[in-house]
């Protein structure tokens, strides 16, 4: 199941100039998933800062935000469509590997690890072509 | 250790989107405030090659200001573990943050 843009829209409170994908293939609903992503799209963030400056910490961002479309897919829990305003709590055992070039497609594979409470954590792995620019895991609530 | 303050102007672009009518810093910029801090300090530009552990215990909102503190675990000129501490104007601790990080020349 693809989800284009507006259909993130419809499940996220992000908005330009920090809504990341393009587009997220969905490949087992409220479990894994896959966004494409384009950094250098035209935004200006902080001051001077634009996406090509900030290249690792949207990688990071576009992750959080492909969890939290992942997660609202869950049929099984219709309240995290409801409120897909995943809070993200934190980062762990994040590697950057070479920089990722902002001007290149970048696509995030999720994949939801585990549930606890009102807590998921979850795996992600960046890639451009077949390099892995960045990879770790991630918590955000409302799981 | 290396201390730096930085006021969250409502003004910013990045809080048109995030979110709109709700105004809540990206916790990742908090990263790059960390990377700027330390690149001013050490005079050379910092990237993160590592997070081992970053957790966001408050949000910052529009017109507070954070003041990111940075201490090196080890001795070197040029350290590459860093903690990082993220502070508001009230004292609350609004996210911390393990590093390991590069400079290039």
């Amino acid at each position: 199941m693809r989800l284009e843009r507006s259909d993130i829209e419809s499940l996220l409170p992000h908005r330009h100039p920090i809504l990341m994908p393009n587009y997220i293939d969905i490949e087992t609903p409220g479990a894994a998933g896959t966004g494409h992503v384009t950094l250098a799209e035209d935004r200006i963030l902080w001051n001077d800062w634009t996406g090509r400056d900030l290249t690792d910490e949207l990688v990071l961002e576009s992750a959080a935000q492909i969890m939290g479309v992942v997660l609202a897919t869950d049929a099984d829990r219709p309240e995290s469509r409801e409120d897909a305003r995943h809070l993200l709590l934190g980062f762990e055992q994040v590697e950057f590997n070479a920089p990722a070039d902002p001007e290149r497609d970048i696509r995030i594979e999720v994949r939801i690890e585990a549930r606890f409470g009102g807590l998921c954590r979850g795996g992600f792995r960046a890639l451009q072509g077949d390099a892995v620019v960045a990879a770790g895991r991630l918590t955000v609530t409302g799981a | 250790m290396t201390t730096k303050s930085y006021v969250v102007s409502g003004e910013q672009p990045v809080f048109t989107g995030h979110f709109p009518g709700n105004p809540i810093l990206p916790g990742v910029l908090l990263l790059a405030f960390a990377r700027k801090a330390l690149t001013e300090t050490y005079g050379r530009p910092c990237r993160i090659r590592r997070i081992v552990r970053q957790k966001f215990l408050a949000p910052v909102l529009p017109s507070q200001t954070v003041q990111v503190e940075c201490v090196p675990t080890g001795s070197d000129r040029l350290p590459s573990e860093i903690g990082c501490r993220f502070v508001n104007q009230d004292g609350v601790l609004v996210a911390k943050a393990d590093l390991v990080v590069e400079f290039s020349s």
